[in-house]
């Protein structure tokens, strides 16, 4: 540990004081209450003492010269072999910032044998472009705290053409440029099936269960059991919707039952995937109204079926989407192989 | 409820003050038999004689540091200061003794003194009788200051004053010693550092201290018919300042306007400005927006002295800018 020995303030209004003449040499032992120099103000002389048993180094004044008050003058220390590297005059503290950091970085850098990996960069103070150029959003305080909340990006204003600043009243426009923006996002895929095998499989399984088997039971339990595979979930929740009225329900783990037991949960659950089965509809395709973030299309052609999966790239990555399908797919073409 | 004026709230709680605790008395000039150039203090000697209400010498550090003194040593005198002004001719006895006399003295010695003066423009008084400096008082540690903005709020603020053990100074609107309000007849007390909530709202916060509690008034009601609802607290002490109230209305209406009658320039609005920031940033949508009187000497032009202060218009035209996203 170095300590400081500074230029004393010995007047109400001193701005340097005048070092007379030291009265120890560099690398001297010294005792607390040792005379160390003799300083000189307009109205009196008087000797600073040292403030703690060492030893005396560093000697960066002269004497016979006028000394900024607060400037360190020397150092000292418990034993000759912590003497401080470097000693900053006070004026070129700031400009030598950096360089200070950096040096104890590298010792303690070297300390801990290179093994932190947090080694402080010496900070240049720079300011990002933004500020100079007038590119910072200007918004108030309120709607940077809403906007932050729930996760909005307020350059989604400044690209749609609003007048900054923006307020709090913006929040409502945000939101939906938001949303669409993360409409726009979304990913999707689309097969075509050859529905042959599917239709005599629905066939067999129905003359030999007395239930009625719906294909949509088939379906929700085939994607299903891809999701299980796909996005190692323990509980899978589909919420199905089917009929020109796209009517909702909830099927429950249903590749885990039989199929003929497979029937709608009354129960709230979390819900993994959506799936539009249009294939007693009109309709061969349809946009989606909610931000699920799967959601499978099923929908007819004469001998095919065609599948769509709409993804959200921030939850499926496009490897596991491709798979997801593919393995949705692979069910549907060998529907037999999935009962064995 | 009986209305009164300002001025004879005032005199009602010094009159009733004395007649409870015989160690209050009262100095000043023109005190006694003048009752003051306001006529505020009229018929006090008649009832108290002129041992207690005491006629001084034309010298304001002379009789404000009797009156510190006679405070230090257990009476508890009321000095009448008659122009804001001469503040500055009081300065060290206020200052350097009142204020710090309980701190020096490690809590052995108090100073239980009112000082009532007063504040104000567009009385045509001139550049030396038109000032309102509370500010300055203000920014002293040790020294309360209280704003009355109503004769009901001038009798209650009052009657704490004296009954305080330490320095207040009570700053009067010159021009509102006529101003009637409803004053109860029962005694009553208004704590220090408790603001009131004159007129609730919703979309902005008029914080107004003494003369512009009115015009923020006035500026709610005409804001209110242009659909904006204007929330105007009156903090009554701004030393000790009620900050909660303050912050927490700024976090309801996200905008606020600070208005007083002192110089803009570091007072009272800029002071208030900077706790919002500093306490509610995060929720306010605008800046903070001032309005003081104007940084000149107070002229004696009417024409030009109107213009220094702020008025209902100007507050409502700048509330409407902020509410039109202008600001």
């Amino acid at each position: 540990m170095a300590y400081e020995i500074i230029m004393p303030a010995l007047g109400m209004a001193q701005e340097t004081g005048r070092l007379v003449a030291w009265l120890k040499n560099e690398g001297d032992a010294v005792s607390k209450g040792d005379p160390l120099m003799e300083v000189e103000t307009d109205k009196s002389t008087m000797e600073v003492e040292a403030p703690k048993d060492g030893f005396l180094v560093n000697i960066t004044a002269l004497a016979n010269t006028d000394i900024p008050v607060g400037e360190v003058v020397a150092h000292i220390v418990d034993n000759l072999d912590d003497i401080p590297t470097k000693v900053m005059k006070k004026a070129d503290l700031a400009s030598e910032k950096t360089v200070i950091e950096s040096d104890e970085t590298q010792k303690q850098a070297t300390n801990k044998g290179n093994t932190d990996n947090k080694v402080r960069l010496p900070r240049t103070v720079k300011y990002p472009n933004s500020i100079i150029t007038g590119e910072k959003i200007l918004a108030s305080p309120k709607l940077r705290s809403l906007a932050a909340a729930e996760n909005l990006d307020l350059k989604n204003l400044r690209n749609a053409g609003y007048t900054e600043p923006f307020k709090a009243a913006d929040i409502a426009i945000l939101k939906q440029l938001s949303v669409r923006e993360n409409i726009s996002l979304r990913r999707n895929a689309t097969s075509l099936l050859d529905k042959t095998s599917f239709d005599m499989f629905l066939t067999e399984i129905n003359s030999a269960s007395q239930n009625l088997i719906s294909a949509s039971v088939v379906f929700a339990s085939f994607i299903s059991a891809s999701l299980r595979i796909t996005m190692n979930e323990v509980d899978i929740g589909i919420n199905y919707k089917s009929g020109n009225e796209l009517q909702s329900v909830i099927y429950n783990n249903p590749d885990k039952q039989q199929l003929g037991d497979v029937s709608p949960t009354d129960l709230e659950m979390p819900v993994l995937a959506e799936v539009n089965d249009l294939t007693f509809t009109d309709f061969i395709q349809l946009s989606g109204d909610t931000n699920s973030n799967i959601i499978f299309t099923i929908s007819n052609f004469t001998d095919q079926l065609m599948i769509t999966l709409d993804w959200d790239p921030n939850s499926l990555n496009q490897a596991d989407a491709l798979k997801l399908l593919l393995d949705v797919g692979k069910r549907i073409k060998s529907p037999l192989k999935q009962l064995l | 409820m009986r209305e009164i004026t300002f001025g004879a709230a005032v005199n009602e709680a010094i009159a009733e003050e004395m007649r409870l605790d015989d160690r209050v008395i009262i100095l000043g000039e023109d005190v006694a038999e003048a009752g003051t150039p306001f006529k505020v203090l009229s018929g006090l000697v008649e009832e108290f004689g002129t041992q207690r209400v005491v006629d001084t010498p034309i010298s304001e550090p002379g009789f404000t540091g009797i009156a510190v003194g006679a405070a230090m040593t257990g009476l508890r005198p009321i000095v009448d200061l008659m122009f804001g002004d001469f503040l500055f001719l009081i300065m060290d006895q206020l200052c350097n003794q009142a204020a710090k006399t309980h701190y020096m003295s490690g809590g052995k010695l108090n100073v239980p003194m009112v000082l009532r003066t007063n504040m104000g423009a567009t009385r045509r008084s001139a550049a030396q009788h038109s000032q309102s400096l509370h500010a300055l008082v203000a920014h002293i540690p040790g020294l309360k200051v209280a704003m009355p903005s109503s004769a009901y709020e001038a009798k209650g603020l009052m009657k704490t004053a004296i009954r305080d053990n330490n320095p207040v100074v009570i700053f009067e609107d010159k021009l509102m010693y006529n101003d009637k309000a409803k004053v109860p007849e029962e005694e009553y007390l208004i704590n220090f550092g408790e603001a009131e909530v004159l007129h609730s709202g919703k979309d902005i916060t008029l914080i107004a201290t003494s003369s512009m509690v009115q015009q923020a008034e006035l500026a709610a009601k005409s804001l209110a018919e242009k659909n904006i609802s204007a929330e105007v607290i009156d903090p009554r002490t701004i030393s000790p300042l009620d900050e909660t109230t303050i912050i927490n209305s700024v976090k309801k209406t996200s905008h606020a306007i600070v208005i007083d009658e002192g110089h803009k320039n570091f007072g009272i609005t800029a002071e208030i400005a900077a706790r919002i920031s500093e306490k509610a940033f995060y929720y306010l949508d605008a800046p903070v927006q001032r309005l003081g009187a104007m940084d000149v000497p107070v002229p004696f032009s009417p024409a030009l002295e109107d213009l220094t202060v702020p008025t209902a218009q100007q507050i409502h035209n700048r509330a409407v800018m902020i509410l039109e996203r202008k600001i």
